[in-house]
């Protein structure tokens, strides 16, 4: 009865093939659950936005919480400077919280445990954040990999670092979330096989470890679209702050 | 050649990766990368579009709003607030010139009552007195004729004891002329 708890990340096509110069473009399953992800969101705001009053109603106190986190976190890591970038880093977070939370929904497809996806928003982040850097600095944002006061033999070595540890975010930002949500999901879908396998006798206790897992499941989705965030916004800070 | 040879390093690096998808890694599978990354750009453009260019205005200009409505609140409970402190000044001032006022009134009639109660004293000390210099003057014409009505009376009880005594009758005008005799030497003797 058991299956194979990877089975669950497998991208199938939904619909007719749909391909480009030999390269496979058609909707699967991932695409359609960003689409879902991508609705509700915009559900969301459509809810909290349509009859706006000075005393909010439920949704729109709901969207005003949202907005006051994120804008609370720009201001705090970026500074006041970064309220041109608030709507990208409030799409990540609401996109990226919002799949993972759907993905935790039985049956449902966690698009976030695919590597492709996590890796291709870095690095959307780090290009961006790269180009704004230049766009702001020239070619002084370059200093980012020069710290001052280093002593001079150190200095090529630190380089070095610098540069190794700047090419590796998108890396870690992108590994950090696939990661966590791939052990997150395998995790329960191993407990979920226990359950089935032993039964109404034995089930119980990974019964209740699947429980206690689906809560931290819930918490981990939030903070890796938190932690997403906060780094995008600890990024751009370096980009247009230069503390370095 | 050259196309091949691309060809070829393509593959050798995705034969490894779909082996490995294959054998437990579905996410290592390339096969469907690239419709995967053109769905997220196209979603997340438009997700962005929408939050970008509707829904963020419309809640920052809401925040706005609120902030300025609640400020101009704000302003108008200092404003009341100030207006309240000049009222209480205000009161607080005229309690403090009607105390001062009532002060001074009560000052001036005590002062008043005053004078006249030592006018009114100074006018009964002075009746006092007039009645009591008339009460002497009484006092002592009554001695006086109380002093003269004394000398008959002793004529008269003298003449009753002598005529007792002796049994004859004494001479009243001798009797009455020994007795003022006494009488104006007692006189004498307490005027001296």
């Amino acid at each position: 009865m058991a299956t194979n708890p990877m089975q669950q990340f497998e991208v199938h096509r939904i619909g007719p093939s749909l391909s480009f110069k030999g390269v496979d473009l058609s909707f699967t399953n991932s695409s359609l659950f960003m689409l879902i992800s991508s609705i509700l969101i915009i559900i969301f705001f459509i809810a909290g936005t349509s009859r706006v009053n000075i005393v909010p109603g439920k949704f729109q106190l709901l969207n005003e919480l949202v907005f006051n986190f994120i804008s609370k976190m720009i201001n705090e890591t970026v500074g006041p400077n970064a309220r041109p970038y608030f709507p990208f880093i409030l799409t990540i977070f609401l996109f990226i919280l919002t799949l993972n939370m759907v993905g935790l929904l039985p049956y449902a497809f966690t698009v976030t445990s695919q590597i492709i996806i996590t890796f291709f928003l870095a690095v959307v982040i780090f290009v961006g954040v790269t180009i704004v850097g230049f766009a702001k600095n020239g070619i002084g944002f370059l200093k980012i990999f020069a710290p001052s006061g280093v002593p001079i033999f150190l200095f090529p070595i630190i380089v070095a670092i610098e540069i190794i540890s700047f090419l590796s975010r998108p890396v870690s930002l992108s590994v950090r979330l696939f990661a966590n949500m791939l052990a997150g999901h395998t995790m329960l879908k191993v407990f979920g096989g226990f359950v089935v396998s032993l039964g109404i006798v034995g089930g119980w206790l990974p019964l209740s470890f699947s429980v206690a897992l689906t809560a931290l499941e819930i918490l981990v989705a939030f903070l890796q679209a938190y932690v997403f965030a906060v780094l995008s916004c600890i990024y751009l800070n370096d980009a247009l702050n230069m503390h370095h | 050649m050259k196309n091949k040879s691309v060809a070829i390093i393509i593959y050798l690096l995705f034969s490894n990766k779909i082996a490995f998808a294959k054998e437990g890694m579905p996410q290592l599978n390339p096969e469907f990368w690239l419709s995967q990354i053109l769905w997220l750009t196209i979603i997340f453009v438009i997700l962005y579009f929408l939050i970008q260019k509707f829904f963020s205005p419309k809640l920052f200009a809401l925040i706005d709003s609120r902030t300025n409505f609640i400020k101009s609140l704000l302003e108008e409970a200092e404003s009341c607030k100030n207006q309240i402190q000049k009222l209480e000044n205000e009161y607080n001032l005229i309690i403090s010139e009607a105390k001062n006022q009532s002060k001074k009134i009560s000052i001036k009639l005590k002062n008043d009552f005053n004078d006249k109660i030592s006018l009114k004293r100074k006018e009964f000390e002075n009746i006092l007195n007039s009645e009591t210099v008339k009460a002497e003057q009484e006092i002592n014409n009554f001695k006086k004729q109380t002093l003269e009505n004394i000398e008959n009376i002793a004529g008269d009880f003298s003449k009753e004891l002598i005529e007792k005594i002796t049994g004859t009758a004494p001479n009243s005008s001798n009797l009455n002329a020994v007795i003022l005799e006494i009488s104006n030497k007692e006189k004498k003797s307490q005027y001296v």
